[in-house]
């Protein structure tokens, strides 16, 4: 007597499948979809420097004045 | 998940406006903290327009209808005040609201501090420079200077020294800025009938204003979660640095926080009894070798060396470990004090001048330390909180410490002791007050099991 087998999609029960079609879906259109961008590394540094230069004169013109100041120590 | 309450109609003031994508920068953080202390550390420099606000109405000298420098000092120093009990009671609510909201209503109460000061003086009435700078503008100085460091915590947690040092550097910074600034706009706004004050304290209230709310919305919170790129916690970790959270009403029952309360307040007593009276002191120790222009130039340099501990000794805490920080200021800060009278006394004022600098460095650095080590103990969660309650101790340090000082000076000069030898015992109370600070260091032991918040009472 021939054993019968049992058709593919018997094994998985039916949620299963659906999720699992879902993902084969989603699979597929993140493997269609271009590449997410690079990380824009001009602007980040742009930033930074805009940033810091902005804290860092003010605080250089402050410390020039004050060690102009403490000079008078060593006259 | 960050909640946010409801109830707070601006919303791109709220905590969950201002959590930072993914790939974000931490390096944009720190200006962002920098730009608020910068600001507030104008507060060290108020005591350049002591002078000319004694002169207001008679402008080239005082008029006998001019405010007295003892009404004028108090300014400054419930500014101190209301800085210690703003941060107390804004703490909590900064964390429940994040540092954006936080940092925005310290511009707004600093700024607007300085602008009714302004009327103050231009309508001369006291009160309104008491309750402009000294209440508006000391609550504005609280938030402000909590409000970034717990942020800069969750973004360094690998290296929570040098992040708030590098915040609370910019606050002894903020008194480099705002000294010159105000000796220049009262040059520049002085007339044969004012002295400037008014006019300057209303630029001056523009340009900080501007500048923390810049502070304010370039400020982000880390993702929940968030860890730096190849970072993990050490799984062997040091005794008193904890992964784990304390909430700040349960902070308040444990003996490490009043230990710690007890060690910022004897440091900055200390550091006080210096800086206070560093150009009389000097000048009075060298016997006048050191005249008023050189003590000035002195004064300068401590501020350089109090601006630069505070991010050396706080980034050299990361690798040295808080306690063993705290220790090296202690001791070494009252070898020092100890040995400041002899060194007057045998004339080695290069030596004087050096050691006054290492100890200046170590107020500077018990200033910035002080939230890390927090951090360590109690975890980062309500860090900003429990920080804020703590600095109810540098107010007590900053009115008791100057009165403390001054007091003694006056006593031992009424009993007949020459002035060049007035600051002696004084000194030698200095040190005897960092070798309790010493003690207290000594006693900081780890929190006991029931202290810690579980996993599921940690909502952020």
């Amino acid at each position: 007597m021939s054993k019968r087998k049992t058709p593919w999609h018997r094994h998985i029960p039916p949620k299963n499948l659906a999720a699992a079609s879902k993902n084969a879906a989603q699979a597929r259109r993140q493997a269609a979809a271009p590449p997410p961008p690079p990380p824009d590394l001009w602007r980040e540094w742009a930033l930074l420097f805009v940033f810091w230069s902005y804290v860092l004169i003010p605080l250089s013109w402050g410390v020039a004045s004050t060690v102009k100041k403490a000079l008078l120590l060593f006259k | 998940m960050i909640q946010c309450p409801k109830a707070y109609p601006v919303d791109f003031l709220n905590k969950d406006r201002i959590i930072a994508p993914p790939a974000y920068n931490r390096w944009l953080i720190p200006p962002a903290a920098l730009s608020v202390h910068l600001c507030i550390g104008q507060v060290y420099a108020f005591s350049v327009f002591n002078e000319p606000l004694t002169r207001v109405l008679g402008v080239s000298a005082a008029a006998p209808e001019d405010w007295k420098l003892s009404s004028v000092g108090w300014i400054y120093s419930l500014g101190i005040v209301f800085l210690g009990l703003s941060a107390a009671l804004g703490g909590s609510w900064l964390e429940k609201v994040g540092p954006r909201r936080t940092m925005f209503w310290a511009a707004c109460c600093f700024g607007g501090g300085f602008f009714l000061s302004s009327v103050g003086v231009a309508t001369h009435q006291i009160a309104l420079l008491y309750l402009g700078y000294g209440v508006l503008g000391g609550c504005g100085l609280g938030l402000g200077y909590v409000s970034p460091v717990s942020t800069l915590l969750k973004w360094f947690p690998d290296r929570r020294g040098m992040a708030t040092g590098l915040a609370i550097m910019g606050f002894g910074g903020g008194a480099m800025i705002g000294a010159p600034l105000g000796v220049a706009l009262m040059d520049y706004f002085k007339t044969a009938a004012s002295v400037g004050v008014a006019q300057s304290f209303m630029v001056m209230g523009s340009l900080y204003f501007a500048s923390m709310l810049i502070g304010a919305f370039a400020i982000r919170l880390p993702p929940p979660g968030w860890k730096p790129d190849g970072w993990t916690p050490k799984v062997e970790q040091r005794r008193m640095v904890t992964q784990r959270h304390v909430h700040i009403d349960q902070a308040l029952k444990t003996p490490q926080f009043y230990l710690l309360w007890a060690i910022l307040c004897l440091n900055v007593t200390a550091g006080i009894g210096i800086l206070g009276q560093a150009s009389v002191l000097i000048q009075e120790m060298s016997l006048g070798k050191i005249g008023a222009e050189a003590a000035a130039g002195f004064v300068g340099l401590l501020s350089l060396f109090n601006m630069g501990g505070r991010f050396f000794w706080s980034t050299a805490s990361d690798y040295l470990g808080r306690k063993n920080t705290y220790f090296v200021y202690f001791a070494l800060g009252a070898f020092l004090y100890s040995m400041l009278p002899t060194l007057a006394r045998e004339g080695h004022m290069a030596l004087f001048i050096c050691a006054t600098l290492v100890i200046l460095s170590m107020y500077g650095g018990g200033f910035a330390a002080i939230p890390a080590y927090l951090a360590d103990v109690f975890g980062t969660r309500y860090v900003g909180g429990i920080h804020g309650r703590l600095l109810t101790a540098w107010s007590t340090a900053g009115v008791a410490g100057p009165v403390l000082v001054n007091y003694l000076r006056e006593y031992q000069i009424g009993h007949g002791v020459a002035k060049a030898d007035a600051y002696t015992a004084t000194l030698y109370i200095m040190a005897t007050l960092l070798a309790l600070g010493f003690a207290c260091n000594l006693s900081m032991r780890e929190l006991h099991e029931k202290h810690y918040m579980r996993h599921d009472e940690v909502d952020g």
